[in-house]
C-alpha cells in the first residue's frame, strides 16, 4: 500500500479513529495496531507478513535469553546467533541471486562453468528495514542500553509499525519501546498530539512525492537513464540533477508522511533528513542523509569494528568498509558497491586533508564551492547508484562529452521542479515552525478546509497514478 | 559491543548525545493538539476533499482490489451518486480547473500561447 493513494487515505482514517477509541485499553490498541501493520504488509503480498513475524519472534526470544542471563560469553553466543540469523534471512531474500551470479562469473572467467542452484527469489519490501531495527533491538539489549521486553505485543509492534515499516527511518528500540510500553491510561497523550507538524509533514511529503519525484522521474530521468547513449551532455546534466532531485524528494518524502502518521498516531519519530545537498563535505552530507541508516551504520558497525580508535589508517579503513557495506545495504549489485567504495574514499580523502574536522565559519564564497563541489560529487556516485548495469553508467558517463546532440528536455517545466527541489534545502527550520505555529493558531473550520485543499491541489496537479518509492527496492 | 566483549560505555547521558539528540527531534516546541480536534480537522478535511474530488472517488471505488461481493456494488453506486451531485453543483470543475491550470504551466514554452 502507497503512501499516496486513496486506499491508504482510507486505511489511516480507520487505524486513526480505532486506535484512539481504544487509547483506554493499551494492550489492545497495541495488538490493534500490530493486526493494522500485518494488513498494511500483506496488501502488497500475505504471504510475507510470516517473515515479519518469525524476525519479530526470533529478535524476541533472543532479547528474552540475553535477559535471562549475566554470563557474558553465554550472552555474546546469544547475540551472535541472533544477528546471524537476522542477516542470515536478509542474505537469503536480498543477496543469494548476486552472490550466485557473481560466483558463476568467477568461474566462467576462470574456465570453470558450474550450474549453480539458482532461485527466482522475491525480494519482500522493507527487508533491510525491519531486519536492521531487529538487530538494532538485540544489540541494544546486550549492550544494556534497553531493557528487554517482556511483552510479545511490543515486539511485534516495533518491528512491524507501518508508518516506518518498508521504507524507514530505521527507528531504535530505544527510542520508540518506551513510548509503547505504556499500560491502560498510560499510552500516548491524547491532549498531546503534535498534529500540526505531523499534518504539514503529510503535506510535504505528498507535495516532494506526487509532484517534484513523479513529473521528475516520468518526464525525464526514467527516459534519459533508459538508455542514456542518445543523449547529450546538456540532456545527461539536467538528468542527473533531476535524479539527484528526485531520489532527495522522493525518499524524504516518505519519510515526512511516515513521520507525520506516526505523529498523528501519537508517537515521535527523530528526523531522517536535514537538508542533505546544503553539505559541504560527504561526511557532513551523511550527517544530514538517511540519518537513521547512517547513524545505524555508525553505531552498530563502524565503532564495533573500531571506529576512529587504532589511528589514522585504521580509521580510513574502518570508514571504507563501512561504507562499501552500507552501499551493498541499497541493493544486491555492484554498482551499489561501488557508489558506496567511491563515498567511502571520499570521507577517507577528507580525513586525510583534514576536511571532516571541526572548522570555524568558513567565508561565504569558500562553502558555496564547497557545497556545489560536494552536490557534484553526489551527482556523479548517483549516475552509477541509478544507471541498470555498469554499461548503462558507462555510456552515462561518456555522454558528457558529446556536446553536439540537442536538448530534448529543457524546459520551463523542468526548470521549476530542479529549482523548487533544490531551493527546498536553503528554507529555514525558523520557516517551518512558523508555518506549524500560523496553522495550530487557526480556527478548526479554517484547518480542515486548509488541509482539503492542500490534498485536492497536489492530487489535482500530479501525474495518473503513482510511481512506488525509491527505497521500497532496498 | 566493545572489542573486549563488554557492552560499550553508555554514552546517552552525555552532553553531545543530548546535542545531537536535540538536533533530530523534530517536534521540540511545537504546539500540541487534542485528539478531539484533530479527528474534526481529518472528518472535515475528508468531506471537502471528498466533495472537491468525487471523481477520483468513483475511479477508487470502481478499481477496488477486493473482491467484496454485493458490498462492492453498493461503493462504486455510493461514489456514483456522490460524483453526481457534486457535479449538479459544480464542484468537479474545482479540480478540473487546477489540473487544467498545472497543465497549461507544465507544457509553457517561451514564446509559446
Amino acid at each position: 500500500m502507497l503512501f499516496p493513494t486513496f486506499d491508504f487515505g482510507v486505511f489511516f482514517l480507520l487505524v486513526f479513529a480505532v486506535s484512539w477509541w481504544l487509547l483506554p485499553r493499551a494492550e489492545l490498541r497495541k495488538a490493534f495496531l500490530v493486526g493494522a501493520s500485518y494488513f498494511f504488509y500483506g496488501y502488497w503480498d500475505w504471504r510475507f507478513c510470516f517473515l515479519l513475524l518469525v524476525s519479530s519472534l526470533v529478535n524476541y526470544a533472543a532479547g528474552a535469553l540475553l535477559d535471562g542471563t549475566r554470563d557474558t560469553a553465554r550472552r555474546k553466543i546469544i547475540v551472535a546467533v541472533a544477528v546471524a540469523m537476522n542477516l542470515g534471512v536478509l542474505a537469503f531474500f536480498k543477496y543469494y541471486g548476486f552472490f550466485i551470479t557473481s560466483l558463476n562469473d568467477l568461474m566462467f572467467s576462470l574456465g570453470l562453468e558450474r550450474e549453480m542452484p539458482f532461485l527466482e527469489i522475491i525480494l519482500p519490501v522493507g527487508i533491510s528495514f525491519f531486519t536492521f531495527q531487529g538487530i538494532s533491538y538485540v544489540v541494544d539489549v546486550y549492550r544494556g542500553h534497553v531493557a528487554a521486553t517482556r511483552s510479545l505485543l511490543n515486539i511485534l509492534l516495533y518491528i512491524s509499525f507501518f508508518p516506518q515499516l518498508v521504507a524507514g527511518p530505521i527507528v531504535r528500540a530505544s527510542h520508540f519501546l518506551p513510548q509503547i510500553e505504556a499500560r491502560d491510561g498510560e499510552g500516548p497523550k491524547p491532549d498531546r498530539i503534535l498534529a500540526s507538524l505531523g499534518l504539514l509533514l503529510i503535506v510535504i511529503g505528498l507535495f516532494k512525492k506526487v509532484i517534484l519525484a513523479n513529473y521528475l522521474a516520468t518526464e525525464m530521468v526514467d527516459i534519459v537513464f533508459f538508455d542514456p547513449f542518445f543523449y547529450g551532455a546538456f540532456d545527461l546534466t539536467l538528468a542527473i540533477y533531476g535524479y539527484t532531485i528526485q531520489i532527495y524528494c522522493d525518499f524524504s518524502a516518505y519519510s515526512d508522511i511516515a513521520i507525520g502518521v506516526a505523529a498523528l498516531l501519537g508517537y515521535r519519530f527523530q528526523r531522517n533528513f536535514d537538508q542533505p545537498y546544503r553539505s559541504e563535505s560527504i561526511r557532513e552530507f551523511w550527517r544530514r542523509w538517511h540519518i537513521s541508516l547512517s547513524t545505524w551504520l555508525r553505531d552498530y558497525l563502524y565503532i564495533p569494528i573500531g571506529g576512529g580508535r587504532g589511528g589514522v589508517w585504521k580509521t580510513r579503513r574502518n570508514l571504507m568498509a563501512t561504507m562499501v557495506l552500507g552501499g551493498l545495504w541499497h541493493g544486491a549489485a555492484w554498482n551499489y558497491v561501488l557508489w558506496g567504495f567511491l563515498h567511502g574514499a571520499a570521507m577517507a580523502l577528507e580525513n586525510v586533508l583534514g576536511w571532516d574536522k571541526s572548522q570555524p565559519r568558513r567565508a561565504l564564497w569558500k562553502r558555496v564551492i564547497a557545497v556545489a563541489a560536494v552536490f557534484h560529487f553526489l551527482c556523479l556516485t548517483f549516475i552509477i547508484f541509478r544507471a541498470e548495469n555498469m554499461t548503462i553508467a558507462w555510456d552515462y558517463l561518456s555522454g558528457f562529452a558529446d556536446f553536439e546532440t540537442p536538448s530534448e528536455f529543457f524546459s520551463p517545466f523542468i526548470l521549476g521542479l530542479l529549482v523548487v527541489g533544490f531551493s527546498l534545502h536553503f528554507i529555514p527550520h525558523r520557516v517551518t515552525s512558523a508555518i506549524e505555529r500560523t496553522f495550530a493558531g487557526l480556527p478548526l473550520p479554517a484547518q480542515a478546509v486548509v488541509l482539503a485543499l492542500a490534498i485536492v491541489v497536489i492530487d489535482a496537479c500530479g501525474p495518473d497514478g503513482v510511481a512506488p518509492f525509491i527505497y521500497f527496492q532496498f | 559491543m566493545s572489542d573486549t566483549g563488554q557492552p560499550t560505555q553508555d554514552v546517552r547521558g552525555t552532553a553531545p548525545f543530548r546535542r545531537h539528540a536535540a538536533e533530530l527531534d523534530l517536534f521540540a516546541g511545537m504546539h500540541p493538539m487534542r485528539v478531539g480536534r484533530i479527528a474534526w480537522i481529518l472528518a472535515l478535511a475528508t468531506v471537502i476533499a471528498a466533495m472537491l474530488n468525487s471523481r477520483s472517488i468513483t475511479n477508487w471505488a470502481v478499481e477496488l482490489p477486493f473482491e467484496l461481493g454485493v458490498v462492492r456494488d453498493w461503493i462504486i453506486l455510493a461514489s456514483q451518486t456522490w460524483h453526481g451531485w457534486m457535479m449538479a453543483l459544480g464542484l468537479d470543475q474545482v479540480h478540473a480547473a487546477v489540473r487544467d491550470a498545472f497543465r497549461w504551466l507544465q507544457f509553457w514554452q517561451p514564446g509559446g500561447p
